[in-house]
């Protein structure tokens, strides 16, 4: 495997026909958005929750492993195209899937804790 | 056709999907390689990075009941965390699905790319996003 090289591929010639390709596409809006849009009306709603009041570490870690899983989903597409190649790749794809499983599981394990483990 | 590819398959960092995928790829699981390209040193870091993101998604589920059960009581949960439970759950069974295609291509079986990858990848994060929009209009 290459250290780091980039490449032009069409996704249009993904799949063995565009019908397929335009799908694999069409996926990657709900995958990637999906997430996207889960940190920002999280961070909304957190806004509008406690206004002025401090927002609880729970909640914040919570949002920050919404932002990483979505940079982690968005690291997928030019790994599928293959638009970016390489050892460099996989190493940060190994760091941001590290740093989003930690946050999530910790995040969601505070909230629990606070609400149900104690 | 697939003869083609494996003669170009040395000169190319690309490695193209196979037009004439299998219903399963299973017999082409290799845990050397990452997208037909050879790991070497990286093979146990890549394998531990899929396997942890598939688990993580496992216990955040378990945690959000645990949560919810906590917060809600005899309440009734509402939609927005039943959509991002069942979100984070699907999410569980896609990274599953996303570690079986990344070591089975270019012959990634097409049960894998779609049900088990491409399908509860979208359908995670559509609930998920979705969860966090109606978690956002209770308040407003």
């Amino acid at each position: 495997m290459p250290i780091l090289e980039f490449h032009i591929s069409n996704p249009l010639n993904f799949a063995p026909t565009l019908g397929l390709s335009l799908y694999v596409i069409l996926m990657h809006i709900p995958i990637v958005g999906g997430f996207g849009m889960a940190a920002f009306y999280i961070i909304k709603y957190l806004k509008k929750f406690y206004g002025e009041r401090p927002i609880p570490r729970e909640w914040k870690v919570f949002w920050i492993a919404l932002v990483w899983a979505t940079v982690h989903e968005l690291i997928e597409v030019p790994i599928l195209y293959q638009w970016v190649v390489g050892q460099a790749l996989l190493i940060v794809f190994f760091i941001v899937q590290i740093i989003a499983g930690i946050y999530l599981v910790w995040g969601t394990y505070l909230l629990a804790k606070k609400y149900s483990l104690e | 056709m697939f003869q083609k590819i494996s003669r170009t398959l040395p000169y190319l960092a690309v490695i193209p999907a196979n037009p004439n995928s299998p219903l399963i790829g299973i017999k082409y699981f290799d845990l050397n390689t990452f997208m037909g390209q050879a790991l070497g040193w990286l093979k146990w870091p890549t394998l531990f990075g899929l396997v942890f993101a598939a688990v993580v998604f496992v216990v955040a589920a378990f945690y959000i009941i645990r949560y919810t059960q906590g917060y809600y009581g005899k309440r009734k949960i509402p939609k927005s965390w039943k959509f991002i439970l069942i979100g984070v759950a699907v999410t569980a069974i896609a990274e599953t699905g996303e570690l079986f295609c990344y070591y089975e291509w270019p012959m990634a079986g097409l049960i894998e790319q779609n049900l088990l990858l491409v399908i509860p990848h979208a359908l995670g994060g559509a609930l998920i996003g979705f969860g966090a929009y109606f978690l956002y209009k209770e308040v407003t």
